[in-house]
């Protein structure tokens, strides 16, 4: 089912590479997987979902917002609020209030098919919506290029370091569990290798 | 399925690149047929000496002497490789939570590729190669100078960099082209095995390029690669053992920049390399 992705060998021996295409489809999964998660464990959605992009260099922050928001708008897709985190990717947020986890998947598909259709579908990273239990947040990663969702999950509370430094530090119990409970209803990222952490991410 | 995407190819590139495969192909016929004919002129000499002995000692002995011949061979094809990876027995692998492994495993999630290791090593410049054998994961050395003295971004180009060479094969094509031009620096006339390595050397120059390039459009940070080239590049690196120097063959810079562009130069020249990446700061404002 995957599209694009890895490099044909003509290719290779060319060195030229074809960017990996996003598969959207699976994002519709969510809803069904959220009735999972809150009859299992009590998780609800927090409202909040968001798409993670890398915007090329050389155009100031404010054109990126300006002009995803007007593409949007041309499409009478939602309203979004921009962010840039540490690692220089842009997180272009939606918020339903109160939480509505459908309304927010349509909002997120919206997102994601304006920015495919105006030719950034190679610089998607991931989507994500996060959810909690009152104490524990964790957010359900969706990775455009493999077509397949992963748990992030940060641990609650911190611990200080010998440095006074409090490390970030994830709740893997949780992370496997969640795989294990979501594996029917979500089409789940067999290599942990590419479970990357989303700190600092919008809805945590 | 929508557009495909708004960066289409390199064109000047990817004709540079077919005529350099080209070059090569023809460098192998060249090689072949240098072989033979010296094969031929030999066997003509000495064959029917040779043949007679042989069969003097007994034809079992003429096909052990063979075989061995074969092992011999064999061995020394893959000695070159674990010897690499014994050499980089004292690097230090990042650990999942590192800040590196997160930036380039995030790399590996925007452009669709199995993630590597990621390891620190000492070397005495700002570079970073790819390791590959038999027996060892794909890993990315990078070296502790560029890790520590190198901004984030300009890290994360040297890492996109190495990416594409592990993402575009490069370090199994190396591995063959340094045969063919090992092969034809031993069997072959002078002037055909100076041709060989010149052939070899441009095609391993796009390789470069094409790794500059699809990590300048995966990062959206052509301005950091170039960054990260200019920060990179030294005059000549004393790295004595000529095993890490085949290793950095495929490395983010030479061990040694001699200014100007020769024809049995590894990589290009910052001036060439800050085209290619020009070219793609255009496209990428279009």
């Amino acid at each position: 089912m995957r599209q694009g992705g890895g490099v044909g060998l003509l290719d290779s021996i060319l060195g030229r590479s074809k960017p990996a295409k996003p598969d959207l489809d699976q994002l519709f999964g969510l809803p069904s997987a959220a009735i999972t998660l809150e009859a299992s464990l009590g998780f609800r959605s927090t409202g909040t979902g968001s798409v993670a992009f890398r915007a090329p260099e050389g155009r100031a922050f404010a054109d990126v917002q300006a002009d995803v928001q007007a593409l949007l708008d041309a499409g009478s897709g939602p309203k979004v609020d921009v962010q840039v985190d540490s690692f220089g990717y842009t997180w272009l947020v939606c918020r339903s209030d109160p939480p509505d986890l459908s309304a927010l998947v349509t909002d997120l598909h919206a997102v994601n098919t304006t920015l495919q259709d105006s030719g950034f579908g190679t610089t998607l990273l991931c989507s994500l919506a996060t959810f909690t239990d009152g104490t524990r947040t964790f957010g359900l990663v969706y990775l455009f290029k493999r077509g397949t969702f992963y748990p992030f999950a940060p641990a609650v509370g911190t611990t200080t370091t010998i440095e006074g430094a409090a490390p970030q530090r994830r709740d893997n119990l949780l992370e496997i569990q969640l795989r294990d409970l979501l594996k029917d209803d979500l089409r789940l990222e067999p290599e942990i290798s590419r479970w990357f952490a989303v700190w600092g991410a919008p809805g945590f | 399925m929508g557009m495909q995407s708004r960066y289409g190819d390199d064109r000047q590139l990817t004709r540079a690149t077919r005529l350099a495969v080209l070059r090569v192909g023809f460098a192998v016929l060249v090689t072949v047929g240098a072989i033979f004919v010296s094969y031929a002129v030999l066997v003509g000499v000495k064959g029917a000496v040779g043949v007679h002995a042989a069969w003097e000692w007994g034809h079992w002995w003429a096909v052990g002497a063979l075989v061995l011949v074969g092992l011999l061979a064999a061995v020394t094809a893959f000695r070159r490789v674990r010897v690499v990876a014994q050499r980089v027995r004292g690097a230090e692998l990042l650990p999942d939570d590192s800040r590196f492994v997160a930036m380039l495993t995030r790399l590996c999630a925007l452009g669709d590729v199995p993630r590597p290791r990621l390891a620190l090593i000492d070397l005495p410049m700002r570079n970073a190669f790819v390791g590959e054998g038999p027996g060892q994961p794909v890993t990315i050395y990078l070296s502790r100078h560029a890790a520590y003295e190198l901004p984030d971004d300009q890290i994360e180009a040297v890492l996109a960099h190495e990416l594409f060479h592990v993402a575009h094969g490069d370090t199994a094509l190396l591995r063959v082209l340094e045969r063919i031009a090992d092969t034809a620096d031993r069997k072959a006339p002078e002037f055909v095995s100076v041709y060989v390595l010149r052939s070899v050397r441009s095609l391993m120059r796009q390789r470069e390029h094409a790794a500059d390039r699809a990590a300048a459009l995966l990062t959206g940070r052509p301005s950091s690669m170039a960054a990260a080239i200019e920060a990179c590049t030294v005059p000549n690196a004393p790295i004595r053992s000529e095993d890490l120097r085949r290793a950095i063959a495929v490395g983010f810079v030479p061990p040694r920049n001699r200014g100007i562009g020769y024809p049995d130069d590894t990589h290009p020249t910052i001036d060439a390399r800050l085209e290619v990446l020009a070219r793609v700061a255009t496209t990428l404002g279009a």
